[in-house]
């Protein structure tokens, strides 16, 4: 077990990996009721074309999300069932890059921690399970459809990329649901379901040494093929953006504006994908957050009911959103896309912002879920825990932003507004 | 953890005094009747107190000063729980122990109650700019609620059900209503808030409370003693015929509202029964009955929620799914509740949903807003802490649950019905 100090934080992550290389994160917190178990598979929605030993596969989209539904299915039952008679909780969500599956509890840590892994790690499908969870994901899906976020999301990453599949679904459609079959979740299964491409992390009221035990002895009991080590296969992503602006009449009452732009992550110096969301963040925060003039301003002349921001690294590119509701949605355009190109930051503006980054650095620590949550993302992202973030941040100068902001450009740009039906 | 209680002449300050966090986590509370002025009127004065301040005059510079504090989080919500009117004042800020500047604790308290002391008024009327900001936003608030498919159906059967009742008024209330509101009846509604409401103080963290105590009666400099009783319980009639509503939509989804009626709950029902039979019929887990049977065994539906106003004697069951599929979801509805009121499920489906509260209530111990939220329902409402809460959870045997479903009563049936869409 190894233990790795978050400097600056007096927060330690507990480190170890099994003999099939699955690896497993701690995070202590004594003080709590529960612990929230989450075991990851780096399998999402985004992996429906692979190569395995020079043959290739495609399969249909949401399959990913579709497998993690149909995972909970067991030969006696369902996985929920166990959990529920422990008086413990368990879920899974699937997200373009992956999948997890979750268990919060307050006791039965030994049973819970092996049932996880014998539910997710032992395959159970049939045709009539995977016939009778259809019409759930439809349903699943049109309930999507009526939120206005959701359409608003999809909608720009279809008119920001090409071939990336960020622009498609993570359900799937009616028609990809429809397409199902046994086989093709059989073949995810097997080539994406393996200890080596897959992590356990555990935070709360744990002894990281007594999970780690009870792990190694279930994963023991298991035999596993040898990983074929699947090569994902995406088409080359052209710089330009497929649709400049685009209106999409909707069920809302204020039209809603999402600005996109799409910049080659190569075109940044700063090489560090950690810092550089940090140095986003930070630029985006002291200009179009609600300290900014231009926020001010945007809300004395009623031109914005909201503002909010994003970054984001989708595969080769920086993605930047600005989102509004707005009455105004052309006139707000015109100045949203003028601020882009002059973007400023001062000294004071970024002392305060950093000061207030590292409050919620600190507070993060509160919560068992968010801890987890960022594990997870860090595993995602970085292959690693981020151990100097509090570092990285205090550190971080004028000139960095500057430098962040010659790298800057927003050449290419996808906008869409949902317009209210009159 | 360590409950006190310091009672002054115009408020009192309710204290858990726990090392589990990092954060403090303080609201401070009003509470109404909501039977008396107006609910939008009361949502439009907390959402300009805790958008501006008069020592903190625009927006900018009220969110500068919170991100000086360690970026602490103050905003206030206005709430109605049956017959009370809840204002609440939340205000999150850091442990001072985690930072250097002596006077971090003052400052957030005199920042806090400066704020609930010294609105943005000037000659008797609000500032109009922020007037005008926070109109615009309740504007959006108010015609956001066609957008969400849920609140609008469950909107609507209250307004079929009990259409002058104050169970169907909404905090967010009407265009016409907020158009009527001025930035000088809002400081008329502001003096009735600090003359007539009750105010109790909540605050959770790893503080010395007999401090923190008196900082907040240096601070909170409001005289105004209020003796008058408030009750939460509204009576409605109990109807004595179904009512079917459907209404035509343009969303993709249709969505079913099934209402029922819980008339006369006696003190375990309302703190215990109800609980355990809420998860046995629809908890978080999918092996509650309406998930085993609507989800599992029909796949008609991805989602099922229950809502419960238990101090309106209401619950509802709402469902998203296909239009064709509404009736056999009305009926499997009723059939779960039949066969719980005939005793037609096991000691383990009994005991499972017990395990899951206890569990819940364990998770909400961990967390701030829960603790806040369970110990002002104690002093309201007289329902139990968390620590009694699980041994009376336990105690639910299967005739309280049967004479509990034999009592609740189907209300209505409500559709907002789907439209028709490409590809239909």
């Amino acid at each position: 077990m190894k233990e790795i100090k978050l400097k600056g934080l007096q927060e330690t992550i507990y480190y170890d990996e099994c003999d099939c290389g699955l690896p497993i994160l701690y995070w202590v917190n004594e003080k709590v009721s529960g612990y929230y178990m989450t075991l990851s598979v780096r399998y999402g929605s985004l992996d429906t074309c692979f190569r395995i030993q020079n043959e290739d596969y495609e399969v249909p989209r949401g399959i990913a999300h579709f497998l993690e539904h149909i995972n909970f299915h067991e030969p006696d039952g369902d996985a929920q069932d166990f959990f529920s008679n422990n008086g413990s909780d368990v879920n899974a969500f699937t997200t373009f890059s992956y999948t997890s599956y979750e268990v919060y509890g307050t006791n039965y840590l030994k049973e819970n921690a092996n049932h996880l892994l014998d539910f997710v790690l032992t395959p159970c499908f049939t045709d009539e399970f995977i016939d009778q969870e259809k019409n759930i994901i439809i349903e699943e899906n049109r309930m999507d459809q009526d939120n206005p976020g959701h359409l608003l999301y999809y909608r720009v990453l279809q008119n920001l990329f090409k071939y990336d599949r960020h622009r498609e679904e993570i359900t799937g459609n009616k028609e990809d649901i429809l397409k199902m079959s046994k086989e093709d979740i059989l073949l995810v299964y097997q080539t994406f379901y393996h200890p080596k491409n897959m992590f356990l992390i555990v935070t709360g009221n744990v002894n990281p040494y007594e999970v780690s035990t009870i792990v190694k002895e279930n994963l023991q009991k298991k035999t596993f093929l040898d990983y074929t080590n699947p090569k994902r296969k995406n088409k080359k992503e052209p710089n330009k953006v497929v649709l400049n602006y685009e209106e999409v009449p909707a069920n809302v009452m204020v039209d809603r504006l999402r600005l996109a732009v799409k910049i080659p992550r190569k075109n940044f110096k700063e090489k560090n994908d950690y810092k550089l969301r940090l140095l986003l963040s930070l630029l985006l925060g002291c200009n179009f957050g609600p300290t900014s003039l231009l926020y001010e301003e945007l809300m004395n002349k009623d031109l914005i009911i909201n503002l909010g921001y994003e970054k984001t690294i989708i595969s080769d590119y920086v993605i930047l959103y600005l989102n509004a509701e707005s009455r105004y949605p052309s006139e707000l355009l015109t100045i949203l896309k003028n601020a882009l190109k002059h973007l400023t930051v001062d000294e004071k503006t970024l002392q305060r912002k950093i000061h207030a980054l590292v409050s919620s650095l600190v507070l993060g620590f509160d919560d068992i879920t968010e801890v987890n949550m960022n594990l997870q993302e860090q595993m995602i992202c970085y292959g690693k825990v981020i151990d100097d973030a509090k570092d990285i941040l205090e550190h971080i100068t004028l000139a960095d932003l500057e430098g962040c902001l010659k790298d800057f450009s927003c050449k290419e740009m996808a906008v869409v507004v949902l317009k209210a039906k009159s | 953890m360590v409950y006190q209680k310091y009672e002054y002449d115009a408020f009192r300050v309710f204290t858990i005094q726990t090392d589990q966090f990092k954060n403090c986590h303080m609201e401070v509370i009003f509470q109404a009747d909501a039977s008396e002025g107006s609910l939008m009127e009361t949502c439009f004065l907390s959402d300009m107190m805790s958008y501006t301040s008069k020592n903190f005059p625009t927006r900018r510079d009220f969110i500068i000063r919170l991100e000086e504090l360690y970026n602490t989080y103050f905003y206030g919500v206005t709430t109605k729980v049956g017959n009370a009117l809840l204002t609440n004042f939340v205000f999150d800020f850091l442990d001072p122990k985690f930072v250097s500047e002596e006077n971090y604790l003052d400052d957030c308290m005199s920042f806090c109650f400066d704020t609930i002391m010294n609105p943005n008024i000037t000659s008797k009327s609000f500032d109009f700019r922020s007037f005008q900001i926070v109109k615009n936003h309740l504007k959006a608030d108010i015609e956001a609620y066609k957008e969400n498919p849920t609140n609008y159906a469950v909107r609507n059967t209250l307004k079929a059900l009990f259409p002058n009742s104050i169970t169907s008024k909404s905090v967010l209330g009407t265009l016409e209503e907020l158009e009527k509101i001025t930035p000088e009846s809002l400081v008329l509604a502001y003096q009735k808030m600090m003359k007539h409401s009750h105010c109790d103080i909540y605050l959770v963290g790893n503080l010395d409370m007999d401090q923190v105590a008196k900082m907040i009666l240096r601070y909170f400099r409001n005289p105004v003693i209020k003796n008058h009783e408030l009750s939460v319980y509204v009576k409605n009639p109990l109807l004595r015929s179904v009512k079917k509503v459907c209404e035509e939509s343009s969303f993709v989804q249709s969505t079913l509202v099934v209402a029922y009626q819980m008339p006369l709950l006696m003190k375990k029902e309302e703190q215990a029964t109800l609980s355990v039979f809420g998860e046995m019929l629809c908890g978080g887990s999918l092996n509650s009955k309406l998930y085993q049977s609507l989800r599992n065994e029909h796949s008609l539906c991805y989602r099922i929620q229950t809502i419960y106003q238990k101090f309106d004697g209401l619950f509802f069951v709402v469902v998203g799914l296909d239009h064709q599929n509404q009736g056999l979801a009305v009926k499997l509805i009723k059939k779960a509740i039949k066969e719980m009121a005939d005793g037609t499920f096991s000691d383990s489906e009994l005991e499972m949903a017990k395990k899951q509260l206890s569990f819940a209530i364990s998770m909400s111990m961990d967390n701030q807003s829960s603790l806040v939220n369970n110990y002002f329902f104690h002093n309201l409402t007289s329902q139990s802490l968390f620590q009694d809460r699980k041994e009376e959870i336990l105690n639910v045997t299967k005739n309280d649950i049967r004479s509990f479903a034999k009592k609740v009563h189907l209300a209505m049936v409500y559709e907002l019905k789907e439209g028709i869409h490409e590809g239909d």
